[in-house]
């Protein structure tokens, strides 16, 4: 129950780029189904390994499945037998060392995302945070030179001049409502609208409230300030539905608006505009004009294009128009948008499908949160490219250490602005203080000091863990080592610096160990001793085990890993190889015995069936809803490795719709080939999935098509009473078109997400999708949401 | 400002007699009501339709438990120190210079406390006796890790990592249970059953009750979710077949009661967040009458360390949800709220001192809330520990001075009839003789 306003403005959204190369993959899909057609008898090709005496061994093509379940996002068709094909260690080999495995195809449909790329004061500097563009409206700031960044800030300081405007004009109104006795509204999860509200007077007032909010939680351009985006943060923590993480962040807003009569302000500006005349100009002209409007002509024009239209205004615009076109509306959702799309291509994508899954691993691990401030969404790209990825296979200590200079994790966990209590900065403070003019930033300056949240989640979650040894008094220790530890210009989204000013003087002491003074040194001297202790050595190896292996993996498993993490100085390749050689990995109890998590559960449904994703904003939206939004673990914890808090009932009955709007192709942006897919897989079917019986009541035919279904989606049998109730609803055909429905939270326009581009049109498109064999479609959607397809 | 001195001493009624002065409104409440009259005037015109109602639903069936337990926790650790101020502490304004809650700003309780000028909704519960607060609670257990903490509350059993199952979970358990239970007996409002309802009885979660249907709204279950039942009903994988079950027998109850059609009481407003919308639907829930007898729901972002602000800004922002989304379920709940306790936790308290960032940091002792029909509110429990320099735990918390199992082993033993504590909270020694006395019964 969400109201247009409130994903608005400070909200987020997405941009929707990524109309992605149709068929970019495809040559590597191809590929690996000319190897799947050679089907080679691969048995017995595959050579145990390690001390297997005495523990039973999963053998033959279960080991490949198995190793593709485990190591990868689950196995496309075809990958089965193109692993086997290759030799399963030397398939696990190249997968340890992604650099060698050629990787052009992701490759090219990153390229729809170029802003994915910019070092991160680029990206900043370009797209900027809404914070920027509130300061600069309140100063009349000058704007950028550049035609195009001149576009991106003037529209959104003139959207928020707008607001303002209307929101002064509401205010008055809402305050007359609220002596009315409406006095109830909250602050927290409405963003303000970046258009005028055309609704109701309580949500211009509590777009009002949460503005305020929102200012004060933003993160100042000078001195400390708040950074948690408190107000703004429920809408997106993924509870109820429509009010989950990235849909909150999408924009529902003027399209699915037009139902109401528009702010005559304006109304008036867009009946003078012929939309339609810009939209078939070529698309360079296309984007000259709209730079070239005024931010209120901009504005009315947009608010002017229906789905369709918009569609075909996006229609031929390069990846850097697109962005330019989302940015003039709201940067800072193009960007968070943008990032989490590019997280699922990857997954589902890249052929460096081991990295991939260490990435996902590394990010939860050394978890940041994308709502923590305005800045975040602005620091994850690089977390993730520059930070996480290079070393998600490297040395754990390099790792650690990236992650603690990271602008991302310094901001996360606060260091960035925790300062020596006897530091040179906190004995200026007072005098700061006394020429500060707001009195947030003087009280602040005047009280700042020590802040203990890295300090102690640096032990607790990043190396130690919660046993590992440490007290209070080392928390706070270790707090000092690392004052100093900030970042250059955070308004800019500057990098790492030490700053000897902010230092805590003196030794300290940590794990009863003498930390001398030594400025920044000292905290690299702490990361070296955490990183290189056992405790380090057997937290990151449980962890490590009860994601690849088990809920409860084998204590002699867990020390083997453990071992070799301390003998190979942290270095992660040397644990997984352990862990990959070691016979607890290849029990067949461990098959299919964990449960996969939702991030999990998507991929690999959109893997399994081959679909092609286009646009991928559908998919992220997913995840809110099936309760794991991408860097929207608000808690330094992360999301939990176990079975257990992922089977529940709401989740189940998630993960069935999702299964169904998959398969029907009513989720945006993404399209299966049934077709296709069957008829490649019955080329291939060199080796059937053994069926025990045939109903006789059903149609041979679709008999045979449910087993090569079975084949192709699960790469084994499924019991038979799955087999019985999927064959049962083969004729149904409007369960997807009912899914889609409950999946996207029963509001009536659905997928209707009314994005500054693309998706509008994709949502059109979906609805009017029917997948090329429904029968397919709707079988395969029973397989994907059946509970043998929950597991990995 | 000097301290009373009753508060550094043994005062387990600590303002009780101050808080006495609400006694006159407090007797006019519905419960005070229904006990002192209410059975007499049945059958007279004269009585309010909901008072009949209730009264003669108690009497048919008067053996059925229709008391439920609704238990929210605020994950990240709540400042309690800024929601019941103890404002006439000198030395705590003197730890917070920058975001102490001024005393010309805090709602005052009983001359001692006063809440936190956001937390005005919970006035009137308070004054009319249904809300009472337990401060400087907590666990036994020195950890101030958010995950130990809140594992530990959420197990029941501090310092013991390895239970398995909730405290809640087996509060319901040692229930003396009669027939079949219900699908919605234990229900989380969430993506997760969390720690505290996970175990034996079969606890259910769900986000969003308008979209808890598989494949195709309407009064009946399509096909294809029928076709899902069976496969789930019948598969091997114990795990999802187990909670299989529970989802499909909970598709289809709330189907049949249609809860969307117990839409919030007149003039009452809930917040549009998910914790406001989590509490709307647990009234929903309740009053489509499925049987729940256990609710949870949780609210988080209390983690201030940097920059929490004082009687406005980012805790303030937190505790104007959260208060005005219990009031309004409270107000929802309309005469039913009389069978209804509700308890808030959070894993531990802050630092007394503000830290360098205008923030608090991990701290010891907290504050609870407990509202409800048999609560004997309008009074602040507990044995005040202080907060001079001396009286902090380690030199910097708020001492616990009540273990947090004694209220929640209160609330379940006199709403969920959970007699057996000991298998509540194994090794607590929480007993009916050592209860604060927070409830009647």
């Amino acid at each position: 129950m969400r109201r247009a306003g409130d994903v608005q403005g400070n909200g987020w959204l997405p941009g929707m780029q990524g109309f992605g190369p149709r068929g970019a993959g495809r040559a590597a899909l191809a590929c690996l189904l000319c190897v799947l057609m050679v089907d080679q008898p691969l048995y017995g090709s595959v050579v145990k390994r390690g001390p297997t005496a005495g523990v039973q061994q999963t053998k033959g093509e279960s080991r490949a499945l198995h190793a593709l379940n485990r190591l990868t996002f689950g196995p496309r068709p075809g990958d089965v037998a193109a692993v086997q094909a290759m030799g399963l260690s030397t398939w696990f080999e190249m997968q340890l060392n992604p650099s060698k495995i050629d990787d052009s195809a992701l490759t090219a449909r990153l390229a729809q995302y170029p802003a994915m790329q910019l070092p991160q004061q680029q990206l900043l500097a370009r797209y900027p945070t809404q914070q920027i563009i509130r300061v600069m409206s309140q100063r009349n700031m000058w704007l950028p030179s550049d035609p195009t960044e001149r576009a991106i800030y003037g529209d959104q300081m003139a959207f928020y001049k707008i607001q303002q405007t209307n929101k002064a004009a509401k205010d008055a109104a809402a305050t007359t409502a609220s002596a009315a006795g409406d006095g109830n509204s909250m602050a927290a999860g409405a963003a303000p609208a970046a258009v005028p509200a055309t609704g109701k007077k309580n949500a211009a007032k509590k777009a009002a409230a949460a503005e305020q909010g929102a200012e004060a939680a933003g993160m100042a351009t000078t001195g400390p300030a708040d950074s948690m985006a408190m107000p703004n943060y429920e809408a997106m923590a993924g509870e109820n539905g429509a009010a989950s993480n990235a849909s909150a962040m999408l924009p529902k807003s003027e399209i699915s608006d037009t139902g109401q009569a528009p702010d005559q302000h304006v109304e008036k500006l867009y009946r003078d505009l012929d939309a339609m005349k810009i939209i078939n100009m070529s698309p360079d002209e296309r984007m000259r004009k709209v730079i070239a409007m005024s931010p209120e002509d901009f504005l009315g024009f947009r608010q002017s294009l229906s789905g369709g239209e918009l569609a075909q205004f996006a229609q031929g615009l390069n990846p850097q128009q697109r962005e330019t076109f989302a940015a003039m509306q709201n940067s800072t959702r193009m960007v968070g948008a943008e990032e989490m799309q590019v997280r699922l291509i990857r997954d589902i994508y890249s052929e460096r499908q081991l990295e991939a899954v260490m990435t996902d691993f590394w990010l939860n691990h050394f978890n940041v949160y994308v709502r923590k401030n305005q800045n975040e969404p602005y620091l994850i790209p690089s977390y993730e490219r520059d930070v996480i990825r290079p070393n998600a296979l490297g040395k754990f200590e390099d790792l650690l250490v990236a992650t603690a200079k990271s602008p991302a994790m310094l901001v996360y966990l606060d260091n960035w602005q925790s300062i020596g209590p006897d530091s040179a900065a906190a004995k200026n403070g007072p005098r700061y203080a006394a020429i500060a003019r707001n009195p947030q930033v003087k009280a602040a300056l005047k009280d700042r000091g020590l802040n203990e949240n890295y300090g102690r989640e640096l032990m607790e979650l990043h190396t130690l863990g919660v046993n590992g040894g440490y007290t209070q008094k080392d928390v706070t220790e270790v707090a000092k080592v690392f004052t100093g530890w900030t970042i250059s210009q955070p308004e800019r989204g500057g990098e790492f610096q030490f700053d000897e000013r902010r230092h805590e003087q003196g030794s300290k002491t940590v794990l009863g160990k003498t930390i001398k003074e030594n400025g920044m040194n000292e905290g690299l001297e702490v990361l070296h001793m955490l990183a290189t202790s056992p405790a380090t050595a057997k937290f990151i190896s449980n962890k490590l085990a009860v994601r690849f292996v088990s809920d409860n993996p084998p204590p002699a498993l867990v020390d083997r890993m453990a071992q070799s993490f301390l003998a190979s100085g942290g270095d992660i390749k040397k644990v997984m190889q352990t862990m990959f050689d070691s016979p607890e990995f290849w029990t067949p109890a461990a098959e299919r015995s964990k449960v996969k998590t939702p991030l999990e559960f998507v991929v690999s449904a959109v893997r399994a069936s081959g679909a092609t994703v286009n646009n991928s904003l559908g998919l992220v939206q997913a995840l809110d809803k099936l309760g794991m939004p991408l860097y929207g673990m608000q808690t330094p914890n992360g999301y939990s490795w176990m079975s257990e808090p992922w089977v529940s009932t709401g989740a189940l009955v998630s993960r069935m719709n999702f299964a169904l709007v998959l398969c029907g192709d009513k989720l945006p942006g993404v399209r299966t080939d049934w077709t296709k897919l069957l008829g490649e897989s019955a080329a291939a079917a060199g080796k059937p999935v053994a069926m025990d019986s045939g109903d006789g009541a059903i149609d041979p035919e679709v008999a045979a098509k449910e087993k090569k279904l079975e084949a192709v989606l699960l790469g084994m049998p499924l019991s038979e009473k799955t087999r019985t109730a999927v064959l049962s609803q083969s004729s149904d055909q409007t369960a997807a078109i009912q899914a889609v429905k409950e999946f996207q939270g029963g509001g009536g326009r659905g997928t209707y997400t009314g994005g500054p581009m693309g998706e509008g049109a994709l949502a059109f498109a979906a609805r009017n999708a029917v997948p090329d064999d429904r029968q397919a479609a709707i079988m395969a959607g029973m397989m994907l949401g059946s509970p043998e397809f929950q597991r990995r | 400002m000097t301290s009373r001195g009753w508060n550094t001493a043994d005062h387990s009624d600590w303002g009780c007699d101050i808080c006495g002065r609400d006694a006159l409104k407090r007797s006019i409440t519905r419960r005070g009501f229904m006990k002192n009259g209410a059975l007499a005037l049945i059958g007279t015109s004269t009585i309010p339709a909901f008072l009949s109602r209730s009264v003669l639903a108690e009497m048919t069936t008067a053996a059925a438990n229709k008391k439920k337990l609704v238990v929210l926790f605020q994950r990240g650790a709540v400042d309690g120190l800024n929601v019941v101020v103890p404002y006439t502490e000198k030395n705590y304004y003197t730890m917070r210079p920058s975001i102490a809650i001024k005393q010309n700003e805090v709602i005052d309780l009983d001359g001692f406390f006063g809440l936190h000028p956001q937390m005005a909704p919970f006035k009137p519960l308070y004054e009319q006796g249904h809300l009472a607060i337990v401060h400087a609670a907590g666990s036994p257990d020195p950890s101030r890790s958010h995950f130990d903490a809140q594992d530990y509350m959420e197990s029941g059993t501090p310092g013991v990592k390895v239970t398995e199952d909730g405290w809640l979970n087996r509060a319901l358990a040692a229930e003396k249970m009669e027939g079949k239970a219900s699908a919605f007996r234990a229900v989380a409002l969430g993506t997760q059953v969390p720690r505290t309802l996970q175990g034996k009885v079969p606890a259910i979660a769900l986000n969003n009750l308008a979209d808890f249907s598989v494949g195709g709204k309407g009064p009946q279950t399509s096909p294809i979710s029928n076709a899902f039942q069976a496969m789930y009903d019948q598969s091997s994988d114990a795990v999802l077949q187990g909670t299989g079950q529970e989802t499909f027998e909970a598709v289809k109850m709330l189907k049949a009661a249609d809860p969307a059609k117990y839409q919030p009481a007149s003039g009452v407003t809930y917040p549009n967040t998910p914790f406001g919308n989590s509490l709307k639907q647990i009234a929903q829930l309740m009053k489509a009458n499925l049987g729940v007898e256990a609710a949870f729901s949780d609210i988080g972002g209390w983690d201030t360390h940097q920059n929490q602000g004082a009687s406005t800004g980012q805790l303030a922002n937190r505790l104007t949800e959260f208060s005005n989304s219990i009031a309004a379920f409270w107000r929802d709940m309309g005469d039913d709220a009389e069978n209804v306790t509700l308890v808030t936790m959070s894993e531990f308290g802050r630092t007394a001192r503000q830290n360098g960032t205008g923030g608090t940091d991990h701290g010891h002792a907290n504050v609870m809330f407990v509202l409800g029909g048999a609560v004997k509110g309008g009074k602040v429990y507990g044995k005040w520990p202080g907060v001079a320099n001396e009286q902090l735990n380690e030199g910097r918390d708020l001492a616990v001075t009540t273990d947090f199992r004694n209220v929640l082993g209160e609330a379940a033993y006199k709403t969920l009839g959970s007699r057996n504590l000991e298998a509540v909270f194994p090794g607590s020694k929480v007993q009916p003789a050592g209860f604060l006395g927070l409830m009647q019964g």
